[in-house]
């Protein structure tokens, strides 16, 4: 889901850096009152960053002879509400963009609305759809399928970047998908499982906390 | 288990996971074949200000992954202490 420095056209890098920043800097605010004296909390913070951290970075083989990685960011939006993990998310793919030339400076924002901004709020989402369920599956549900639309949001931004000449938006957006959708799903579903294993060994709830 | 272990613990699995030659063509690359095809004529404008050997690549993902690996192992094991 990083798209390439470069490779979205200057007025659409503009608009989703425009797009992003209100809810970066709403993060900011969030964070601050959030990073109370409660230290407990900040043991959650700490291991809400360090799990995007290191799992955005993890890349791994999927069906098909292709590789991709989870995001990790749906952890932090279970434990803080997905406001806080705009922040997170951007600091992270600023690393990425900056030492390991993935990503890009000029792509930062498509990204961050991607992977910080849409995948957080949409596992949010669905974890309040499924609570009913119990936590355990819920917060599963919701870190593979913000996961997942992490990369819807990545095909669509590129299919509007790139129409095909031939059956314009859509069947580029079918083009995108058809890249990283399937190679997605078993990411996704690890890392379902891997954000429900750290919660649980962290012995945190999900917040049942408004966004 | 102590701090330590769970620090160990943390490190060890996400760093052996990202040192592990995996291969597979990643879609982040796919992506970028697909835009030169939908659009031959597109230059990307910018071009990343760094770019680190393959190795140096390598090197940063592990060290990305194991660190992240030894703080969500340390902050489980602080939880749990307390």
């Amino acid at each position: 889901m990083h798209i390439a420095e470069g490779y979205l056209p200057a007025v659409h890098a503009a608009a989703w850096t425009l797009g992003a920043a209100p809810f970066v800097a709403d993060g900011i605010r969030q964070l601050n009152a959030r990073v109370s004296a409660d230290r407990s909390e900040r043991y959650l913070l700490a291991a809400a960053a360090a799990f995007a951290f290191a799992l955005s970075a993890l890349k791994l083989p999927s069906v098909a002879g292709s590789s991709s990685h989870p995001t990790g960011v749906a952890l932090g939006s279970l434990l803080f509400g997905p406001r806080i993990m705009s922040v997170i998310g951007l600091l992270v793919l600023l690393f990425q963009a900056l030492l390991l030339a993935h990503g890009g400076l000029t792509t930062l924002g498509a990204n961050a609305f991607s992977m910080a901004i849409a995948g957080p709020w949409m596992s949010w989402l669905l974890n309040r759809l499924s609570t009913r369920l119990g936590s355990g599956p819920a917060a599963f549900i919701a870190a593979s399928g913000g996961d997942l639309f992490t990369y819807l949001v990545t095909a669509l931004q590129l299919a509007i970047a790139f129409p095909a000449t031939d059956g314009g938006v859509p069947a580029a957006a079918a083009r995108f998908v058809g890249i990283f959708g399937v190679t997605q799903i078993p990411l996704a579903l690890l890392e379902g499982g891997l954000t429900v294993f750290v919660l649980r060994s962290l012995k945190a709830q999900p917040q049942e906390a408004a966004a | 288990m102590k701090t330590a272990q769970w620090m160990l613990a943390g490190t060890l699995v996400l760093g052996a996971v990202a040192a592990f030659p995996w291969g597979g063509d990643g879609t982040d690359d796919q992506a970028v074949s697909a835009v030169e095809q939908l659009k031959p004529s597109y230059v990307p404008w910018r071009a990343p200000w760094f770019e680190p050997s393959e190795q140096t690549e390598k090197f940063l993902f592990v060290a990305q992954a194991a660190v992240g690996g030894a703080v969500v192992g340390w902050a489980i094991a602080k939880r749990r202490a307390a």
